[in-house]
């Protein structure tokens, strides 16, 4: 089986602060190696798990965090820009991984909670649910029949994983008690429970279902301040002086509206 | 056999970004490393295929980019400015290889994609729309020299197939985008590279220079205005594009 997975880096083993998370702060060279750590142990995982093609993302920021000479050879890694397609050839997979992922916006005591942009988005709705990341990236990956199989992060975004997608394996590598802090497991027992969950992952790939949003998809984007909703675009519906609407025939195409 | 090898930056394994390629950035130096390993294991290659000499010339930029102390130290190393050509006395060698090159400007979903200078827009050799690929091919071409190798991204790769049939290339990379791509883990990087570089030395004598018709015409469209220079020999084509005619590729590139 084929395997795409999608890094992200506030969920990951061993962060819980903003400056592990931004690449001119003086926490993030360390953080950039735990990062490189939580991939490998995913990608030995998926290898003992049966996978065959693993397409990792680098997708924190600009893409480009990992380090690329430390990074497991049993895969292929996608830094930078990916171009138009946020998962290119998604097609071609069994099943997706989101790796290191946090909780949306807003949630209490979830480790670095956001929505896209922690300084752009307040409360960001598909189809009148509010949802984060998870349901972004399971969405798309579900418009080409890929089923979200693992997510990895601190509990709350595990739970919000469970609220969303029953079938799916959370794996929790820290418990989050702030948005800048957590109890964070052992690094060797995070990966260790990380290798675990993606071997079983890529093992069982058959039994999970393909997250499917509704078409059309809806978005509404509350922004946390004024002056920022693109009232000069047509296809925009303007709801308030903060809050804009989009709407699209799949969930990738809505999002690029935003 | 001689083989003198040319390496630029861009199409280096590990490499997605500009912010790699240039000097200032933080990324810049751990970026150096990869551009030595990626000649380490174009070296061992060599060796491996029966090269005795090896020249290799840090072609990004100034030059300046080799960590000479990671360096292979069974070749030589050309680094900085060559007043001696472009290949210093590459009529000696039997092979060119061309390491961590890019494809030419305005291609898309190339690594960072440019020809000579991000100022360049358009260029074109004999009326063929052409990048640097086409330039060191042509220049050792004309001294009777075929490239045997090239490395790069899928998109120097492609464009090294249509200019040089015969060429033997290396993907280490497929590009996204200009500042992304999706890499070849670096063991795997490396073993196509020394594999690739194996081939092209053990097999350097099957393959074809490639050979401009002179006079060489070459014109060149930048990327902004008021920049054609006044010089006796430059035809000027607009306010952007100028042309210039020799009898090699290298003096009209000298010329431009």
């Amino acid at each position: 089986m084929n395997v795409f997975v999608m890094v992200d880096m506030e969920g990951i083993s061993g962060i819980c602060r903003r400056t592990q998370v931004i690449s001119t702060e003086p926490h993030y060279q360390a953080a950039r190696k735990l990062l490189t750590m939580d991939a490998n142990a995913c990608v030995e995982g998926c290898l003992a798990g049966g996978a065959k093609k693993i397409v990792v993302r680098d997708a924190h920021g600009s893409g480009f965090n990992f380090i690329w000479e430390d990074l497991h050879a049993g895969a292929e890694y996608i830094q930078g820009s990916s171009g138009r397609e946020r998962m290119p050839n998604i097609d071609d997979f069994d099943g997706l991984i989101l790796l290191g992922y946090h909780a949306m916006a807003g949630v209490p005591e979830a480790i670095l909670e956001h929505t896209m942009s922690s300084a752009g988005w307040q409360n960001f709705y598909i189809n009148g649910v509010k949802s984060g990341e998870l349901a972004i990236d399971a969405g798309i990956a579900g418009d080409h029949g890929v089923p979200l199989l693992l997510v990895s992060g601190d509990d709350k975004v595990c739970k919000e994983a469970k609220k969303f997608f029953k079938d799916v394996i959370t794996v929790e590598v820290k418990k989050g008690f702030d948005v800048e802090g957590g109890q964070l497991l052992p690094l060797p027992v995070a990966h260790e429970r990380i290798r675990k969950g993606c071997e079983q992952a890529c093992r069982e790939y058959k039994r999970f279902k393909p997250y499917k949003i509704k078409k059309p998809v809806t978005m509404r984007l509350e922004l946390v301040s004024r002056g920022r909703v693109p009232v000069h675009r047509p296809e925009v519906k303007i709801i308030d002086g903060r809050t804009y609407e989009v709407k699209a025939r799949s969930v990738e195409e809505a999002l690029r509206m935003l | 056999m001689n083989v003198f090898v040319m390496v630029d930056m861009e199409g280096i394994s590990g490499i997605c970004c500009t912010k790699q390629t240039h000097f200032v950035e933080p990324e810049y130096q751990r970026a150096r490393q990869y551009l030595a390993w990626d000649v380490n294991a174009c070296l061992e290659g060599c060796m491996a295929g029966g090269a005795r000499k090896i020249v290799v010339r840090d072609a990004h930029g100034r030059g300046f980019n080799f960590p000479l102390d990671m360096l292979d130290p069974r070749a030589e190393y050309i680094q900085g400015a060559s007043a001696a050509g472009r290949m210093p006395n590459i009529g000696a060698f039997d092979g060119l290889i061309l390491v961590g090159y890019h494809g030419m400007a305005g291609t898309a979903g190339a690594v960072i994609d440019h020809t000579w200078s991000y100022s360049w827009q358009n260029f074109y050799i004999n009326g063929r729309k052409s990048g640097e690929i086409a330039l060191e091919a042509g220049i050792a071409g004309e001294n009777g020299v075929p490239v045997l190798m090239v490395s790069g991204d899928d998109k120097a790769c492609r464009e090294a197939k249509a200019l040089l049939k015969d060429v033997i290339t290396v993907q280490v990379k497929k590009g996204l985008d200009s500042e992304g791509a999706q890499l070849l883990s670096k063991a795997r990087a490396h073993q196509l590279i020394r594999e690739g570089a194996e081939q092209a030395c053990r097999q350097y004598k099957r393959f074809k220079p490639c050979k401009f018709k002179a006079p060489v015409t070459m014109r060149l469209e930048m990327t902004t205005r008021n920049r054609i220079p006044d010089r006796p020999g430059v035809k000027v084509i607009d306010g952007r594009t100028y042309e210039v005619r020799a009898r090699t590729v290298e003096q009209a590139l000298n010329m431009l």
